[in-house]
């Protein structure tokens, strides 16, 4: 299949991947710099900006509270993602562009705006659990994330296996089991991939309903560039990126999601 | 049997009767919460990692800290005045004026801070707000650099692309303003703060020398340490003091034509909860050991007088008072900058947005 590929368009595609990843490479760089403060290119070589931001008690903390935060919001953004997804593909329901417009809505409104419009909701139903606020904040804004994705997968199912599946005496169950399931089940993955690294990603929600006890890596990343710019924030966000590809790689490798699959 | 002398005994039951006070002190808070915004940076890690703990300890109280900037701070005032969620909320000495005509903050209970009786005159704000943490402002630069004696200066060709300047939506760049109009009429600060609408051809002067626009102070500080802008203008003194206390190549300069206050500010949320605790928390604040500690360790100059510092800790900060007056720190008059400042920015985004 590669052989159908011409030469140029391998070249445009290496050029792009290059012009997408070689930002990323700069962190990288910069976070092995033997310098009290962020330069590039580095100048010698060490690894202790990552012990420093290993042993932090506090970067342990706000990372084990991202990943909390993020892991929470991807389970509900599925449990409401994917049967609303469904629903919007398979059936015709009244006012179902303007429910999709609504749901979709996060992606158009800027996210500093609906951080503030949630903060004074909150504070008007007299809401003190910034826990709860910060999910309730982060599952607005992925949940189109999973609706897009996982209703892209629902388009593509081919109907007519499950009709087969059907008449061959399969159940309900069975076919959504046997038939539906892996066929869904990549944009469900990508869709909660999306879901995870929106949310832990977040920077403009967070800001308005975090508090001390509840501080994500982004506002922890933004209080250590004002604190001192030096090589931690570098090895911080490297590792952020490691994490990134990691998940990337632990997902392919335990639901066999080919990348092709991915993008489709 | 041991008898009782009539003064032991007076003595005694004084003691008796004192002991439920001197045990409680701060019983009365026990048990109480309050949230309070704060600063991000080195000083919301101080505020975070030294006075909090040991106010909570002190009180028996539970303090949560969310940091900030003084934009977000004012705004998550606003998004809140129906029901308060804050008690205590840092700003800068821009947004207070603003703050109190909106009714956000109130009148602070002086005689319930003991702690502000060293306050200067000058970080009293009305009654309205207190000092917690001054810094000056000015240009930063490369040591390898001789920085200039005059900001005028810096209009000149020998700069051309080689500034940086602060970005219109903080605050500083309404030093710029302030300087830019004093350069154009040669009258001092105080007079030249209401001469800008009239500087802004002097403004566009200087676009030529302008390398970029930078909105974030300490990686502002880092590129100029690394040469790759000769001076930035202008910045608080709290973000790049301590990249040179740190041996970065880099200082700040304070030209002939005088510095600026930036004024870290601490207000009392009107109808935030725990107001009794907000208000001890806010005098704690001001004590003269938390003062020190705090001063030291952002290298910012206290706002309450009578604190003695060592001589490294000097060389980076304006005080006492006297020495706020030698370096000519000049606080604008945000009652007037406050109204014009969005048509100011609109006009700064237009010389320099292309």
């Amino acid at each position: 299949m590669n052989d159908d590929i011409s030469p140029v368009l391998k070249i445009c595609v290496w050029v792009l991947l290059a012009l997408v990843v070689a930002p990323l490479v700069v962190p990288v760089l910069m976070s092995v710099s033997d310098t009290p403060f962020i330069t590039f290119p580095p100048q010698g070589f060490t690894t202790e900006w990552y012990g420093k931001v290993l042993t932090d008690a506090e970067a342990q903390g706000t990372f084990l509270f991202s990943l909390k935060l993020a892991g929470v919001v991807t389970l509900i953004s599925l449990i409401l993602g994917v049967p609303c997804a469904a629903g919007l593909v398979r059936y015709d329901l009244p006012g179902q562009g303007l429910i999709l417009g609504l749901i979709l809505s996060p992606l158009i409104v800027p996210l500093i705006v609906i951080g503030v419009a949630l903060l004074q909701t909150f504070a008007m139903l007299g809401s003190r659990a910034t826990f709860a606020q910060l999910v309730i904040g982060h599952t607005v804004v992925c949940l189109p994330y999973v609706i897009r994705t996982v209703s892209g997968s629902f388009v593509l199912v081919n109907r007519s296996l499950e009709d087969a599946a059907s008449v061959m005496g399969a159940s309900p169950l069975t076919v959504a089991r046997r038939v539906v399931w892996p066929q869904v089940r990549p944009g469900i993955c990508a869709g909660g991939i999306f879901a995870f690294i929106v949310s832990f990603d977040d920077y403009p929600i967070s800001m308005w309903l975090a508090d001390g006890r509840n501080f994500p890596v982004p506002l922890f990343l933004h209080s250590m560039i004002e604190r001192s710019f030096d090589p931690s924030i570098a090895a911080m966000a490297a590792l952020m990126i490691f994490f990134a590809l990691l998940l990337v790689l632990m997902i392919e490798k335990a639901f066999g999601i080919s990348l092709a699959r991915l993008i489709s | 049997m041991t008898l009782l002398s009539r003064r032991r005994f007076a003595a005694l039951s004084l003691s008796t009767l004192a002991a439920p006070m001197i045990l409680s002190k701060g019983a009365w808070a026990q048990g109480k919460e309050i949230q309070i915004g704060i600063w991000g940076g080195s000083q919301g890690e101080f505020v975070r990692k030294n006075i909090i703990p040991q106010f909570e300890a002190d009180f028996g109280c539970t303090v949560i800290a969310e940091e900030g900037f003084t934009l977000a701070n004012v705004g998550k005032m606003q998004a809140t005045k129906a029901n308060p969620k804050f008690s205590v909320m840092f700003i800068d000495d821009v947004a207070i004026p603003t703050c109190r005509a909106e009714g956000l903050i109130e009148e602070l209970p002086v005689v319930d801070m003991p702690a502000a009786a060293h306050l200067m005159p000058r970080f009293a704000y009305d009654g309205w707000g207190t000092g917690v943490a001054i810094s000056v402002a000015g240009l930063f630069h490369n040591t390898s650099i001789e920085a200039p004696k005059t900001y005028a200066e810096l209009w000149g060709d020998a700069y051309r692309g080689k500034l940086k300047l602060v970005s219109p939506k903080n605050t500083p760049s309404v030093f710029f303003l302030i300087v830019a109009a004093a350069v154009k009429s040669g009258k001092p600060f105080a007079e030249a703060q209401y001469l800008i609408d009239d500087s802004f051809d002097q403004v566009e002067a200087l676009k030529p020398n302008i390398m970029n626009l930078f909105d974030n102070g300490p990686q502002a500080a880092n590129e100029v340490a690394q040469g790759q802008a000769d001076i930035g203008l202008m910045e608080l003194s709290k973000y790049v003091y301590p990249y040179a206390a740190k041996g970065a190549p880099i200082t700040m300069a304070f030209p002939a034509e005088g510095s600026f206050g930036g004024n870290n500010c601490q207000v009392l949320v009107k109808g935030g909860p725990n107001r009794d605790l907000a208000v001890a928390f806010m005098n704690r604040m001001l004590e003269a050991q938390v003062q020190k500690s705090f001063s030291e360790f952002a290298l910012t100059a206290p706002p309450v007088s009578g604190i003695a510092f060592e001589e490294p800790t000097l060389k980076y900060i304006a005080y006492p008072e006297t020495q706020m007056d030698n370096r000519g720190l000049f606080n604008p008059d945000w009652n007037f900058i406050n109204t014009r400042r969005s048509a100011w920015t609109e006009r700064m985004n237009g010389i320099f947005a292309v």
